[in-house]
C-alpha cells in the first residue's frame, strides 16, 4: 500500500511540475514584447564641451525616437524616449519633442532630472550634424553630434508605408499604379489594404511599388532621419525633387539665422537654396509627396 | 486491482491540475499581462539604446574628434 502511495505522490509532482512550466511557457508567449524603432529623430556621437571651460569636454552618444511598443494582443502604442551617453555615464532621456531637424528632452538619471538637451541639425559635407545646448548637473555645454547612418529595417519601413497608405488611401493607390500592378484592392472586404500592403513591403522591400510609397512618406516626414537620409542621397543625384526642396527649407531655418553654417553645405543644397530664394511668392510648391519620382537611396 | 485503480486517480488529478494551470495563463489569469507606462519607457529605451550600440558600438574621443576635424 505505501509503494502505491509513493507512486501516486510521484505521478503527481511530475503532474505538477509539468503543469508550471507549460504555464510559464505560455505566460512567455503572451507577454511577448514588441518594441519597434518607429521614427528615429536623432542618431550619433560627439563632443560636449563645457561653457565655462573649454578644456572640459567629453564624449557623448545620443539616440532620440519614438519607439512603438506591442505586447502580444495590445494596440501598438508610441513612446519617445532617447538614451544620452555622457562619457560612461548612461541617462535617460524623457519628454523627447521630436521635430523636423529638432530634438529636445529633460535628462534623467535613476528617475531624476539632471538637466536638458536641445539639437538642431545641420548639413555639413554629406553629413548631418546637429548641435545644440546641453545642460548637465548644472553645468552648461555646447554639444556636437554626428548624425550616423543606420539601416531602414524592412518592418520600420513597412510601418511606415502602412502609416501613409492609411491616412492617405487614394494617394497611396495612386502611386502604387504609378510604378505597377496594385496590391490589393482598397474595397476588399476583411484585411485592410494598408495591412496587406505593410505585409507585402515587408517581405518585398525592393519592389518598386513599395519604394515609391516609402517615398512618398518620407517627403512628409522629414522628423526622420532614414527619410532625410534617403533624401539626402537623392538630392546629390537630383536637385529637381520636390523632397530637396523641403529639406533644403527645412534646413534653411537655421541657416538664414547663422549665415556661417552655409560654410561647408554641400553643393546641392547651396543649388537649391539659391533656387528657392529666385522663386516667385506664388510658386511655392504644394506637393503633396506623391509624386512620380523614382526613390532614390537605400 | 488496487494499483491500477491508484494509478488511474494520481493520472486524473495530474490531467486536472495541468489543464486548470494552462488555462490560467491562457486567458492571462496569473496577472502581469498589462504594461505599466514606466514598463514600456524601460523597453523603449532599450531599444533605442540598442541602435545606439549597433550604429555607434565602441567610439573613442579620438574617433570623434578625428570625424569633427574632417567635417569641420
Amino acid at each position: 500500500m505505501k509503494k502505491l502511495m509513493a507512486l501516486a505522490i510521484a505521478v503527481l509532482l511530475i503532474g505538477i511540475t509539468g503543469a508550471a512550466v507549460m504555464a510559464d511557457e505560455n505566460v512567455g508567449s503572451q507577454t511577448q514584447l514588441h518594441a519597434k524603432i518607429h521614427t528615429m529623430g536623432a542618431l550619433g556621437y560627439g563632443i560636449a564641451t563645457s561653457q565655462a571651460n573649454s578644456m572640459d569636454f567629453e564624449l557623448i552618444k545620443v539616440g532620440i525616437a519614438s519607439v512603438s511598443i506591442k505586447l502580444q494582443n495590445e494596440t501598438e502604442e508610441l513612446t519617445n524616449v532617447g538614451i544620452l551617453y555622457f562619457g560612461e555615464s548612461r541617462y535617460v532621456l524623457k519628454d523627447v519633442v521630436i521635430g523636423n531637424g529638432t530634438a529636445a528632452a529633460n535628462i534623467y538619471l535613476n528617475g531624476t532630472q539632471k538637466g536638458t538637451i536641445s539639437l538642431n541639425s545641420y548639413l555639413k559635407g554629406d553629413r548631418e550634424i546637429w548641435a545644440g545646448t546641453l545642460t548637465l548637473d548644472s553645468a552648461a555645454y555646447n554639444a556636437y553630434v554626428i548624425q550616423v547612418p543606420r539601416i531602414w529595417k524592412p518592418a520600420e519601413k513597412a510601418e511606415a508605408i502602412k502609416d501613409y497608405c492609411q491616412n492617405n488611401p487614394e494617394k497611396c493607390k495612386a502611386a502604387i499604379k504609378a510604378v505597377g500592378g496594385i496590391i490589393c484592392d482598397p474595397q476588399e472586404e476583411g484585411v485592410s489594404c494598408a495591412d496587406k500592403i505593410k505585409t507585402f513591403c515587408e517581405q518585398h522591400p525592393d519592389d518598386n511599388r513599395c519604394k515609391v510609397v516609402s517615398w512618398a512618406y518620407c517627403k512628409l516626414h522629414l522628423e526622420d532621419a532614414n527619410c532625410r537620409a534617403q533624401i539626402i542621397e537623392k538630392c546629390k543625384n537630383n536637385t529637381n525633387d520636390t523632397a530637396c526642396d523641403k529639406l533644403t527649407n527645412m534646413y534653411n531655418k537655421y541657416v538664414d539665422k547663422k549665415l556661417e553654417t552655409l560654410k561647408n553645405a554641400p553643393a546641392w543644397f547651396k543649388s537649391v537654396r539659391e533656387r528657392i530664394k529666385n522663386r516667385l511668392p506664388g510658386e511655392i510648391d504644394a506637393e503633396d509627396g506623391n509624386g512620380p519620382a523614382a526613390p532614390g537611396g537605400r | 486491482m488496487k494499483t491500477a485503480l491508484t494509478l488511474i486517480f494520481a493520472v486524473l488529478i495530474a490531467a486536472v491540475v495541468i489543464s486548470g494551470c494552462v488555462q490560467q495563463a491562457a486567458t492571462g489569469g496569473g496577472g502581469g499581462q498589462q504594461l505599466t507606462a514606466a514598463e514600456k519607457e524601460q523597453q523603449a529605451s532599450q531599444a533605442v539604446d540598442q541602435e545606439i550600440e549597433n550604429a555607434i558600438g565602441n567610439i573613442t574621443l579620438e574617433n570623434v574628434e578625428n570625424e569633427l576635424l574632417t567635417q569641420g
